[in-house]
């Protein structure tokens, strides 16, 4: 085994055994993963995907891409699901060591930049969320080992060699699974026209097979795309790709590009180094090697400025890409040291590059693996409480986050969660449940919770913290409000409605 | 492999050859399909704003409109077929204008393939199309005037008829004859003088005397995108896939003669769109000859990659049938339904004196099947006053604000549909207010209310 090969592998195990220390030391999930786990039991009980839910939203439509849950489904045949959601995730994020090695190796060639930038790819705050079963975890994997197999095709005119023709099958492989996997898979195919793009600019001449890929690559995705979300196009025209977010909350889905927040969040040293990168290689070098990662930097920039990606996710992607680029960095500094009188100091750049790592990646990976946002196990044991206690058509107020845990842990029917596509009266429903967490007036929450048929009301610690209700809603009175469930979550049960009276 | 290839030649040989035989029949069974639907869901075979426009103005005997005109004389019961046929009459002078032009089988076909399966075709075949009619007239005329002998003067009868829609077709029949005289330089002869100054004259008499709109339309609230691209819920336009690969198409043929010399038309029926989405139908004309374009070379073009050739242009052809489809389905759902031709007909009778309010779509038809006025008529030049006039009616918060509006317009009945009902606020706007007392449910059938206002 060669010393490279053992550092990888020794990053990887060490990537994987925090992530999963993490993952079974913290309870429970994050909250958008319940919805995902709920898919997987279904797909499990049933074969299908739950496209008509009757519990979200009191009953309505819904269109998801599955391949994540099917693929899921698969493990939690044979190991219980809990387990699989904890294990397949981490595992997966942790394979993003080996892509980004091997995608840093063929653009530089350079073993130590590439080994380092596999460690950044291990540790990036942003992408531990060791605790969150969603679809990231098997897209950002897919999609930089279908990265890995472009780059691979290039070179070559014909694509006649049968490595090439291997790399070839890998890639439609990977793209049809990428293409059942997430709608973000388009981050990719605008990286494509970027990169076309610029090779243009740049004088390069493009491999002719490689623009067949591409092309073939753009209607297979749209194809696919069309054929999930016809209803969602049709309903909600361009708006679609805000994904009918109320508009009171659409800025923390799609906030404003904040390089600030960005650097917090990719960590510091790989975010300054991938700019260094993406400027030289641009600007003063012209280095054709890392275009395509050049143009999917661009392509993520432009869709998150303009707000049509949410930026979280275009961050996590993002991130991925500056810690491969971070080995084209380290190969450049290294060149740079040896040029200059500073070349003596050259042995200590991989013990400081190492250092400055460990205190941007994995301290700040760290703190946000702890500090994940998910609900309390005593938050939890009160939903499971409804499941045994509440009848079995009732609605239920908690906040948004907690919609999915009405649905997977309680099973019953919830106000809104925060899959909004498809839902006409989302906006509606939003204003209504701010209104029931802020409102003083019984009579108002009353209205309201007659409207939507709303029988328990959940508070939760985390509920209060969020609307700063200090003791608990405030219009819940002993005689139109039971308190049935009476721990730190207090689950009340309404016992009024309201009667129209004659004003005599 | 090579016998794969003989056959799949073969087929394509076969499918050239008989294309006017197949591509008649497909665009036979596309009209039939929105057509049996309604009829099985008992809803009115004709939809769309212009449909009822032309129907109420044939009745009246109140519009120059050719189609107007031709509807007044047919009766009722035969009206539907009007449009089908002139879909297929259109088709066949298509290829025998293609045959006259000499344009290869495989463009001819892409060509009419394409059209067949664009929305803005289907949609004008099933409906009453002042475009459509343009085009049938438009294409009659060239056919007749390219003929050798003394049947060329003919086409003078279909040019003269073709000025009666709006301004606008007739200042593009205009630019196509003058484009033709020139090309085929008989500009000077007596015969091009005399129609040319025919078309023209009857351009400033219909401006000045007869007061034709500049472009008929719209009859529908406007929106850019989707009334181009119908994949995002528009009443008619171009699917998404023909969309894109007339895209690639001008992106690769950006410097060929063919494509810079349909630039102006194209940038004429794009600015016409802008203003008028109404005439999606022209603009969707240059998108199916690039598409068509775009597809041929495609096809044409030796690959590196001959599987993954095979398998896009499968994708394409796959996609844009799909988005034919998913059109048809949703043609078939199209106001009016049955429950609205008999509340309607009902209204008939109760109405008076005063407009009815509904949404501005839904104008067209209850002033058919009422023979009374309604508050908005879109299609007559004040189009984003009327605009904001429904949205001040439909989202006012206070009786003090509405009242005042609904006198002013002189409104005596309001119409809802379950669309309107679903996609209006019920808790705020003109639903809430309905509890008012000056407000009286007269009728409600099927989750359609129709509400009198008392002055």
């Amino acid at each position: 085994m060669k010393s490279s090969t053992k550092i990888l592998t020794g990053i990887f195990l060490l990537t994987l055994a925090v992530r999963l220390f993490f993952a079974f030391t913290l309870p429970e999930f994050t909250y958008e993963s319940y919805f995902h786990l709920r898919q997987v039991d279904h797909i499990l009980d049933t074969g299908l995907p739950l496209y008509h839910d009757g519990l979200s939203y009191g009953g309505r439509e819904l269109r998801f891409l599955p391949f994540f849950h099917y693929f899921t489904a698969l493990f939690a045949l044979v190991i219980p699901i809990e387990i699989a959601a904890k294990i397949i995730p981490n595992l997966l994020l942790a394979t993003l060591v080996i892509t980004s090695y091997l995608i840093g190796k063929k653009i530089t060639n350079h073993e130590t930049g590439s080994l380092l930038a596999a460690f950044i790819a291990g540790f990036l705050p942003l992408l531990f969320f060791t605790n969150a079963f969603t679809v990231n975890a098997l897209f950002l994997p897919l999609i930089f080992l279908t990265i890995y197999t472009f780059i691979n095709l290039q070179g070559n005119k014909s694509l006649k060699n049968k490595k090439q023709q291997k790399y070839l099958s890998a890639y439609l492989i990977l793209l049809l699974i990428l293409s059942l996997t997430s709608p973000l898979t388009a981050l990719l195919l605008i990286g494509f026209g970027i990169y076309i793009l610029l090779s243009i600019l740049e004088g390069k001449k493009i491999n002719r097979a490689e623009l067949e890929v591409i092309l073939f690559s753009a209607f297979f995705f749209l194809w696919v795309q069309f054929l999930f979300f016809k209803q969602s196009f049709v309903e909600q025209g361009l708006s679609f790709i805000w994904q009918n977010v109320p508009s009171r909350i659409i800025v923390q889905y799609f906030p404003k590009f904040s390089v600030g927040e960005a650097l917090v969040l990719v960590s510091i040293i790989p975010f300054l180094a991938g700019a260094v990168v993406v400027y030289r290689s641009l600007f003063q070098l012209k280095n054709k090697k890392s275009f395509l990662l050049i143009s999917l930097v661009i392509a993520t920039t432009i869709l998150s400025w303009l707000r049509l990606i949410r930026f979280k996710q275009s961050l996590a992607f993002f991130s991925v890409i500056l810690a491969i680029l971070f080995a084209s960095f380290y190969q450049d500094t290294e060149k740079y040291f040896q040029k200059t009188k500073l070349s003596h100091y050259k042995k200590y750049l991989l013990p400081a590059a190492i250092v400055l790592l460990l205190l941007s990646t994995v301290l700040p990976a760290v703190t946000t693996a702890i500090t994940q946002d998910r609900p309390s196990e005593e938050e939890v044991t009160a939903f499971l409480w409804l499941w045994e206690n509440s009848s079995v058509d009732a609605t239920i107020l908690a906040t948004l986050d907690e919609g999915h845990l009405i649905t997977y842990y309680a099973q019953r029917k919830n106000l809104i969660d925060d899959r909004f596509m498809l839902v006409k009266d989302a906006e509606q429903r939003f204003q209504d449940l701010t209104s029931l967490f802020t409102t003083r007036f019984q009579t108002q929450a009353l209205e309201i919770a007659e409207e939507y048929d709303l029988e328990y009301f959940v508070l939760t610690p985390a509920a209060k913290e969020k609307y700063n209700l200090k003791r608990g809603f405030p219009y819940t009175s002993k005689r139109c409000f039971e308190l049935v469930y009476d721990h730190e979550t207090k689950i009340y049960q309404r016992q009024c409605q309201l009667e129209e009276t004659q004003i005599t | 492999m090579n016998d794969n290839t003989k056959i799949g030649d073969h087929f394509l040989s076969h499918l050239l050859y008989h294309q006017r035989k197949y591509l008649s029949l497909l665009l036979l069974i596309i009209i039939s399909i929105p057509l049996l639907l309604r009829s099985a869901a008992q809803q009115p075979l004709l939809a769309g704003g212009e449909t009822y426009y032309l129907l109420a103005a044939a009745q009246q005997g109140s519009s120059y409109n050719p189609l107007a005109v031709l509807a007044s004389v047919i009766p009722d019961a035969g009206i539907f077929l009007l449009s089908p046929l002139l879909s297929l009459a259109t088709l066949f002078l298509f290829f025998h204008l293609a045959k006259r032009l000499e344009l290869s089988e495989t463009t001819t076909f892409l060509i009419a393939l394409f059209a067949i399966l664009s929305p803005a075709f289907i949609f004008s075949s099933v409906t009453l199309s002042s475009a459509l009619g343009f085009l049938f007239l438009t294409l009659s005329g060239f056919s007749l005037l390219l003929q050798e002998n003394n049947t060329k003067y003919l086409s003078s009868f279909p040019f003269i008829i073709a000025t009666f829609f709006d301004l606008y077709s007739t200042a593009i029949l205009l630019i196509l004859l003058v484009s033709y005289f020139i090309f085929t330089k008989k500009i000077k002869g007596i015969f091009s003088v005399l129609l040319l100054v025919i078309v023209g004259a009857l351009l400033v008499i219909n401006k000045l005397l007869l007061k034709l709109p500049f472009i008929l339309g719209p009859f529908h609230i406007q929106k850019i995108v989707p009334d181009l691209i119908s994949d995002f819920g528009g009443v008619s336009g171009m699917g998404l896939f023909a969309f894109l690969l007339a895209f690639i198409s001008i992106i690769v043929s950006g410097k060929k003669k063919s494509f810079l010399l349909s630039l102006p038309l194209t940038m004429l029926f794009i600015a016409a769109f802008l203003l008028n989405t109404n005439t999606v139908l022209f603009v969707s004309i240059p998108i199916i000859c690039y598409a068509a374009a775009g597809l041929k070379s495609l096809y044409e073009q030796r690959w590196m990659l001959p599987s993954l050739k095979k398998a896009t242009l499968f994708l394409l052809i796959l996609g844009i049938s799909f988005s034919a489809v998913a059109y048809l389905d949703r043609l078939s759902d199209y106001s009016p339904s049955a429950t609205d031709q008999a509340v309607l007909s009902e209204i008939k009778s109760a109405q008076k004196n005063g407009a009815i309010l509904s949404a501005p779509e839904n104008s067209y038809y209850i002033q058919y099947f009422t023979g009374e006025k309604t508050v908005f008529n879109l299609h007559q030049g004040e189009y984003r006053k009327e605009q904001e006039l429904a949205q001040k009616i439909f989202m006012t918060t206070y009786i003090e604000d509405l009242f005042p509006l609904l006198e002013d317009n002189n409104v005596s009945l309001i119409y809802l549909n379950p669309e309107m009902k679903e996609n209006l606020p019920s808790d705020q706007g003109l639903v809430f207010l309905l509890q008012n007392e000056r407000f009286k449910l007269l009728k409600a059938s099927q989750n359609t209310e129709v509400w009198s206002f008392i002055k």
